[in-house]
């Protein structure tokens, strides 16, 4: 079960990566989508294994994945410059 | 957006330490402190209930992912939408492979973790093989932290069933794998289990693995495709699942399953129902979803939009794997049913 929630959380967390920039440059195509995620889904994998280590009983750690919005930022001015932006949040918990 | 909003992307996510009552705290926290706009369920069908009322209670669209009850989209709810093939639809598919394997096959054997998910899969399915013509010889659950199945496999031996179909997670499918292969009961040909066998892991089972299929919510090998979405008229969205299995073991060193899919296809529903509602309004966005038709490398997706079972998963389908031995004798999860998706024929009977 530990092992199983722990593949689902990084996979959540790409998945979550590949949702922000999917939005962020708004586009469907799967050449792109898989570009896109190359970009920060090491640093959001890597603030998962923090995140699950370092909770402790009573108080969950709050991750939020800082690194991989950043790297969303700049697709976003590359992609739209000069637009409105919003930030979408998505939640979730991990086992 | 249409109107040249730029959508950015936060995600907020805690440990719920497989706990119900941390799950509902913290949704709670992520729809009023974290004021998440959209919401994705924890894992399993228990912690997803949890999570749904609290889901409905604050106004939040919920993807389920890992969660296959049918029961959580017979409450009325109107914000939850399952990424998953529900529990009702799990285990049909090995009753039919049974059938097609061995047509004088008559007796089944049921024994499954006493868990919303396993309940609701094994109930639909005995139904479902009774309905069929098969005989049910056993029916009985035991507690998820069960460890020393000799008693129940002494009680199914002396039933003469011809399969044995049931299990419920991960721990405790692995362990009655095991003990089945232990015990070697005469008369089994077909053991059918839910969850584990589709994880790779199941493999360091060995020779118990061996022959033991499982339903699987996707497999690498699943062959959805661009083409196969034209066929039915309805659009393909992202990535192959050879390049999302590829990606994903390269950047994990794990290689795929369907707990990861599951969680990469809620990111494609739910990005596929923001580009359809041009909004992120939550009515907006949940229209869309009624709407949605779709395929992704995860298979369809469409969701029942009627009072009775709202937010079901109504096209998506499982693929039934089976561990077997290469020419090398190295063990292998070959896709056995349906026919279709097939990749090596069913080993019958398992030794």
């Amino acid at each position: 079960m530990r092992r199983e929630s722990s593949k689902f959380f990084i996979l959540l967390l790409v998945m979550a990566t590949v949702l922000f920039l999917g939005l962020a440059v708004g586009c469907g195509s799967g050449s792109e989508e898989g570009e896109s995620e190359e970009t920060t889904t090491t640093e959001a994998a890597e603030s998962g294994d923090t995140e699950t280590t370092g909770s402790e009983e009573g108080e969950s750690e709050e991750t939020t994945t800082t690194e991989a919005a950043e790297s969303g930022d700049t697709e976003t001015t590359e992609a739209e410059a000069g637009g409105e932006e919003k930030t979408v949040v998505l939640g979730f918990t991990v086992s | 957006m249409s109107d040249g909003t730029t959508l950015k992307f936060e995600a907020k996510f805690y440990d719920d330490e497989s706990s119900k009552d941390r799950v509902q705290e913290l949704y709670t926290r992520l729809a009023t402190e974290d004021d998440a706009d959209f919401l994705i369920s924890p894992y399993s069908s228990g912690l997803t209930a949890a999570a749904s009322v609290i889901a409905e209670q604050y106004g939040k669209l919920m993807i389920t992912t890992g969660a296959a009850s049918d029961a959580n989209y017979k409450q009325g709810y109107q914000l939850v939408f399952q990424a998953f093939t529900p529990a009702s639809s799990y285990m049909a598919g090995a009753v039919d492979l049974l059938a097609s394997a061995d047509p004088d096959a008559e007796k089944i054997a049921w024994v499954n973790e006493n868990a919303d998910f396993a309940l609701s899969v094994v109930d639909a399915a005995r139904e479902y093989a009774e309905s069929e013509g098969y005989e049910t010889v056993l029916s009985e659950g035991y507690s998820s932290e069960t460890s020393n199945f000799g008693p129940l496999i002494n009680k199914i031996g002396g039933t003469g069933a011809d399969a044995v179909m049931g299990g419920g997670h991960f721990q405790d499918g692995s362990t009655l794998a095991k003990q089945l292969h232990e015990k070697d009961i005469e008369g089994v040909k077909f053991v059918s289990l839910l969850v584990a066998p589709a994880v790779p892991s199941f493999a360091d089972l060995g020779d118990a693995a061996v022959g033991v299929v499982g339903p699987s919510q996707w497999e690498p090998s699943a062959k959805y495709s661009p083409e196969a979405a034209d066929e039915l008229g309805i659009p393909w969205i992202g990535i192959s699942g050879e390049q999302y299995a590829a990606d994903y073991e390269a950047r994990t060193g794990e290689v795929a399953d369907y707990h990861s899919a599951g969680g990469y296809a809620a990111g494609l529903i739910l990005e596929k129902a923001v580009r359809d509602a041009d909004s992120t309004a939550t009515e907006d966005v949940k229209a869309a979803l009624e709407a949605m038709d779709m395929m992704t490398f995860f298979g369809g997706c469409k969701f029942d939009a009627s009072a009775e079972n709202h937010g079901l998963q109504i096209a998506h389908t499982m693929v039934y794997n089976q561990w077997q031995k290469d020419g090398e004798g190295n063990l292998v999860k070959e896709v056995v049913w349906p026919k279709s998706a097939k990749t090596a024929d069913v080993l019958y009977p398992i030794k």
